[in-house]
């Protein structure tokens, strides 16, 4: 009995811990978002968390720790949406859905933002950068190519060099919703965004969609000729 | 200011002389790097098969960008864009799209030649931008020791590949 009162006290403190980590990580993207990385203060972000700063100390030794920590949380955050079952879906619907959350998350989750932050710390934190790029950017990248394998392996994309077209696919989309909102203070969804994704996927289709079979002989006859 | 009159070695009145403000010389800066690297005329002659042009402007663009220094240009306006949002919008033309006009005007003369189907090559030099920009420019702006990769050879034929399949004179409508 003694055990489980341990027990559901263990799960009150793991909460309590959870609620804090939550609340730490949603100030300090605020400050950095205002401030920029350089000039955020670990004081400011505990007192706007409401947790003393050896609290948010314990949750993240450092600097670079939690700014890493924000960025891989916005990408976790919008990767668990992004990639979820293909199964019933045309390829079209299953990219458009990705293409989709990805702009809502550059736009509404202020991402572009939280990016212009990274690359502006680049020369004077090279690694939190790097980080950033290995632990987030790369990652995405290979969630994105194994839906894309699927893709293949189910017949509705033609084999390919998957890793090469999620780049192409990306930087079509990246150039209407990230590019522009790089260099651009408060950068808004523009009106023809939904058509500009869907003109994306288009191409990409058209690069890497299934061919629909030559009539008489296959391709690979023809090839052979 | 001070110190850049230094490294220069003019006196501070010299440097204002010349630039007004900071804003004027970093703008003057900026186009100074992109001076030449925008400019696609004569690169492209007529005997040059629709591959062969697209290579040769993608190389072009990535030697501006990596031997010129323009991904660093880039890094400093993208961190000025929240103090100096006017002269970021200006430089995203410049730096972003290194001059678009030229760009799709190459792309025009493609067209022109019967070598890529006719298309809106405003809309196809977003694309193709876009393409090469992700698979080079992207990763290079988050490491200041960015170099082209090994396999850059490769990696253009990907995206010209791409845009082949895409505007080439065989494609689809």
């Amino acid at each position: 009995m003694g055990g489980s009162l341990n027990l559901g006290l263990a799960t009150y403190r793991k909460s309590v811990s959870e609620t804090k980590r939550a609340a730490i990580l949603k100030a300090a993207r605020d400050i950095f978002l205002r401030d920029g990385y350089s000039r955020a203060a670990m004081a400011e972000i505990a007192r706007e968390a409401d947790v003393s700063t050896a609290t948010l100390y314990k949750h993240f030794d450092s600097k670079e720790t939690l700014f890493a920590s924000v960025v891989q949380d916005a990408y976790r955050e919008t990767d668990s949406s992004m990639f979820v079952d293909i199964e019933g879906k045309s390829a079209r619907t299953v990219l458009r859905n990705v293409a989709a959350l990805y702009a809502q998350q550059q736009f509404d989750g202020q991402m572009n933002d939280l990016l212009r932050v990274v690359i502006a710390e680049v020369p004077s934190a090279p690694d939190l950068a790097r980080d950033v790029y290995r632990n987030s950017v790369l990652k995405r990248y290979s969630q994105l190519q194994a839906m894309v394998d699927e893709l293949v392996a189910r017949g509705d994309l033609r084999p390919h060099d998957t890793s090469a077209s999620i780049r192409h696919l990306a930087g079509m989309v990246k150039e209407f919703v990230v590019w522009p909102g790089l260099f651009a203070l408060g950068f808004k969804r523009p009106d023809d965004m939904d058509a500009k994704i869907d003109a994306c996927i288009d191409a990409y289709m058209k690069i890497y969609g299934a061919r629909p079979p030559a009539s008489g002989a296959s391709r690979e006859d023809a090839i052979g000729t | 200011m001070a110190d850049i009159a230094r490294e220069a070695d003019v006196s501070t009145a010299t440097l204002y002389k010349h630039f007004a403000s900071k804003e004027t010389l970093f703008n003057a800066v900026v186009k100074e790097a992109a001076r030449g690297s925008g400019n696609y005329d004569g690169l492209i002659t007529p005997q040059d098969s629709a591959r062969d042009a697209l290579y040769k402007i993608c190389r072009s663009y990535l030697s501006a960008q990596f031997d010129d220094g323009a991904t660093a240009l880039m890094r400093v306006v993208i961190a000025e864009v929240p103090g100096a949002p006017d002269l970021a919008r200006d430089m995203y033309e410049i730096l972003g799209n290194r001059r678009s006009d030229t760009l799709i005007k190459a792309i025009d003369t493609l067209i022109e030649q019967g070598k890529l189907r006719p298309h809106d090559s405003a809309f196809a030099m977003r694309l193709g931008g876009g393409m090469l920009k992700e698979v080079f420019v992207w990763p290079a702006l988050f490491d200041a020791e960015a170099t082209l990769p090994p396999d850059t050879e490769e990696k253009i034929q990907g995206v010209v590949d791409a845009f082949l399949a895409l505007y080439g004179p065989e494609s689809e409508v």
